[in-house]
Parts: structure tokens; sequence; C-alpha cells
């Protein structure tokens, strides 16, 4: 319990108790009050001029404020603010989804990125794997000819004991055919991939022809023999400097190579000779 | 007319309130308004008697609170923080339509001055409802306005000096060469028997 015996003016300014009596003096704290200013008459003097000071005070600014008046004002301050949070949370949805087509347009971005940076590294590749072509090998072990058609749409025909290897797919500036054996080409037209078969003895290239290639391991002689179009030969051995002795061979013409003497010879045909002439037969 | 001044002064703890309106209770701002507008715009209306506007600048002042509340920091207290606040938006609102010249000759309480105020009557306000009292109220209001802004802050609203001249924006210097200024003044004055009282009220506010 505080000695309020010993508070002079500014001590019971300052106390709670007595504030709160003279603000509202006939509060709570009113009948402690009335009664010790009964009890203590000395001390009253002191007492009343504070509460005078105090209720001056009170009198001069007390609020003229309605319990109506700030009740409608927290009225809107709550719709305001409940507003404010829906207009934030527009926004932060509005940002969030603006993010999300950023993300988005990043990541498309950047997937194309990768998708160029791989098409560039790996088109080298592709291009390298091109060159590499698949091979294949046709084998005609019996005796009738076997026709078929090449890639480009040439077709060979392909006598008994023969065989030829030719890429899958002409990928390359040639198009190049390897024969051991007897085939005749119906070769396609195209002038800026001109067609090349490779026999043990001859090169023979050509834009698009028909013509026969005989190159049977067996026989001394080797022929390459034109139907129709314009083709050049060139013997196997003397590639080092072809042009010299290229030979250009034109319809119904043949070209001879004598394995023997390594001596390539042009002549005329009229027929044209149909298979190997297997060691066999002549036994 | 229902006077509230009397719920303004109930509690006096707020940073319960205050954590739970930085978490974004809308209750708490509810609770928050509902505990300090009273006494906000009573102060408020003593700066500017334009009682829209007032009331408009208090509103503004605590939607800006609700929408920036995670940036605010706890206050150290948070009743001179909203008088200190509140304070600022009015007398920006002020300089706005007032030249600055002008702002220092507008008294506190402008529209209350000399005017006998409707409180309740009480056995022992009229007793003491004397010459005494009529005096002390007349001296008051003669006061220039920071000074009667002191007494109101420190006396009517309970916040002790060092919250005024936070909310005032002064010095405790400030403060003291204010109140020797004005009472130097006043004494020439001033009745005898008011004097004891104003020294008192001095000493208190540069203790």
């Amino acid at each position: 319990m505080k000695n309020y015996r010993n508070y002079e003016v500014n001590d019971f300014l300052n106390d709670d108790s007595f504030r709160e009596w003279s603000r509202s003096p006939t509060g709570f704290s009113a009948s402690f009050w009335e009664e010790w200013l009964v009890l203590n008459p000395d001390r009253a003097e002191i007492a009343k001029q504070a509460f005078t000071f105090l209720s001056v005070i009170q009198d001069k600014y007390t609020s003229d404020i309605t319990i109506q008046e700030l009740d409608e004002m927290v009225d809107r301050l709550m719709a305001a603010a409940v507003k404010e949070e829906e207009r934030s949370r527009r926004i932060l949805r509005w940002v969030n989804q603006q993010m999300a087509w950023l993300a988005v347009a990043l990541i498309s971005l950047l997937a194309g990125l990768g998708w160029w940076v791989i098409q560039l590294t790996t088109r080298s590749v592709t291009d390298r794997i091109g060159n590499y072509q698949r091979w294949e090998r046709k084998a005609n072990e019996g005796n009738k000819p076997i026709t078929f058609q090449l890639s480009d749409g040439s077709t060979v025909t392909l006598e008994g004991d023969s065989r030829l290897w030719y890429p899958r797919n002409f990928q390359h500036a040639r198009r190049e055919v390897y024969l051991k054996g007897k085939a005749s080409f119906d070769v396609a037209r195209n002038e800026q991939k001109p067609f090349i078969v490779y026999t043990s003895e001859f090169i023979t290239q050509v834009a698009g022809t028909r013509f026969l290639v005989h190159s049977c391991a067996q026989e001394g002689t080797a022929t390459v023999t034109v139907k129709s179009g314009r083709v050049m030969v060139q013997p196997r051995h003397q590639q080092v400097n072809p042009t010299k002795v290229a030979m250009e061979l034109t319809d119904n013409q043949q070209a001879v190579y004598f394995r023997d003497e390594a001596r390539m010879e042009k002549v005329l045909v009229h027929g044209l000779q149909q298979t190997c002439s297997h060691p066999k037969n002549h036994i | 007319m229902e006077n509230v001044t009397d719920y303004q002064h109930s509690v006096r703890s707020y940073e319960h309130l205050w954590v739970r309106f930085q978490q974004g209770d809308a209750t708490a701002l509810g609770e928050l308004s509902k505990r300090f507008y009273p006494a906000l715009l009573n102060y408020g209306l003593k700066i500017n008697s334009d009682r829209e506007l007032a009331k408009d600048i208090l509103q503004e002042l605590f939607l800006e609170l609700w929408t920036r509340r995670t940036s605010i920091t706890l206050p150290d207290n948070v009743k001179a923080y909203l008088f200190g606040a509140y304070r600022n938006k009015l007398y920006k609102a002020r300089l706005q339509t007032h030249p600055v010249s002008e702002l220092n000759e507008l008294p506190f309480d402008g529209d209350l001055v000399g005017e006998e105020s409707s409180i309740e009557s009480s056995l022992i306000q009229e007793e003491t409802r004397n010459y005494y009292h009529t005096r002390l109220s007349q001296l008051l209001s003669a006061l220039p306005k920071r000074q009667q802004e002191i007494i109101f802050l420190h006396f009517y609203e309970g916040l002790d000096s060092e919250q005024v001249t936070k909310i005032m924006g002064i010095s405790r210097q400030g403060m003291y060469n204010l109140l020797s200024r004005t009472l130097k003044e006043l004494r020439k004055v001033w009745v005898v028997d008011c004097t004891p009282i104003l020294i008192v009220v001095f000493n208190l506010l540069i203790s």
C-alpha cells in the first residue's frame, strides 16, 4: 500500500489511481479517494490541487467523439483493409502469373537454345556419320541373273556367280559400287552424282546409261560393254594418272582388258555375253 | 452524445496485439483501431479541427500500417508510436493546405479556447469548479500550442516526457527551453494562487 500521506502534488499527478479518479470522479477509485480525503484532512489541500489540475486538463481536452462515430470509422477501416487485402492478393496473383509466364518463356527459350546448340554440335557428327555409308552386299551364287534396284533408282542385273557391294543410300558426291563378276547397269540419270563401277580392272564412270561390266576372275579378259549412252572407262592400274588412259565408250562399244598384258582395247560388239564362264565349264 | 474517454486508458500492453496485427490478423487491426481511435482522433482534433480531415487521415494511417505491416518493427511503445505517426501525417496534410508562416500561429486545441467543456457534473466536480479552476483553465489556454500539446500528451494521455519528446520530434533540451520561456512570460500575468501548481507541472515535465 502506497503511503499517500507523503505525496506532493506532482506525485499525485503521476499516480495511476489518482489520475483514474480525476478522469472519472464517480468511477471505481472514487470511494477510496473520497474516504482518504476525509481521513487525511491535512493532506487534502495538496490532493485537491492535483485533482483540480487534472480535472481542468480533463475538462479542457475531453473528447467529444461518440461511440457511433468511432464504430463507423472502425467498420470503414475494416472494409478498406479487406479490400486492400483482396487487391494485394490480386496483385500477388498477377505477379505470380507473370512470373510463371516468364518462367515458361525462359524455359522454352533455354530449351530452344539447348536444342539449337545440340543441333549445331551433332549436325557435324551426323554429317560425319552420314559420310560413313552403310554398305550392302548382293551375291548371286546361282546361274540365273538377279535384277534389283539401287537407292538412286538405277537398276542392276547381276549375273550368276557375281557380287556387288553398294551403299544402301548414296550419300557421297559420287555413286560408287564395287563389282566382282558380271552385271549390267541401267543408271538413273544424275549429272551431279556420277555413277562409278569399280572392278579389279576398271573404273567405269557414267552419268546415265545402260552398260554391262564383265569382270570374271577366272578369265583372261575383263570387259565393259555399253548398250546406250556414254561411259568413261579407265583401268585401275593407271589410277595414278587416269585422264590419259581413260577410254570413252558409246553405244555398242566394248572395252576389253587383257589381264596378262594389262592392256585395254576398244572393240565394237553386236551381242552381249551373258555369264562368267566358270572354270568348271571348261573342264 | 456518449462520452468514450474512459476505455482508451484500459489496456497498457499492446505488444501481443501488434504481433497479431503484423501476422495479418484482421481482428487485431480491428482491436487496435477500437483501442486507439478514441485517443488518437481526440488528439487529431486538437491539432486539426477539420473533423472529416482528421478522421480521413487517421483511417489512412491505419490502412497504411496494415498494408506495410510486414516491414514495420514492433515499436517500443505502441501508443507513442501511433501518436507520433498520426501527428506527422496531420502536419503533412496541414502543410499542403496552409503556408508555413501560418502554421506556427495555429493554437493547439484552437476551437476550444476559452470554452467551458461539457463534462458530466458530480459533487466534487462542482466543488472544485471555482475561481481557481477557471483561472487555471484560462492560463492553460493562453499557453502556446506546443506547451499545450506537451501538457495534453503528458497529463491527459499519460505519456511520459521521453515519449512526448519523441512524438513531437523535439529534444529534451528543446522541451525544457519551450517551457521555461513560457513560464517566464506567463509569470507576469499569473495570479499568485496558480503559480505553485504550474511550477510543479513544469518541474514534472523536465524531470
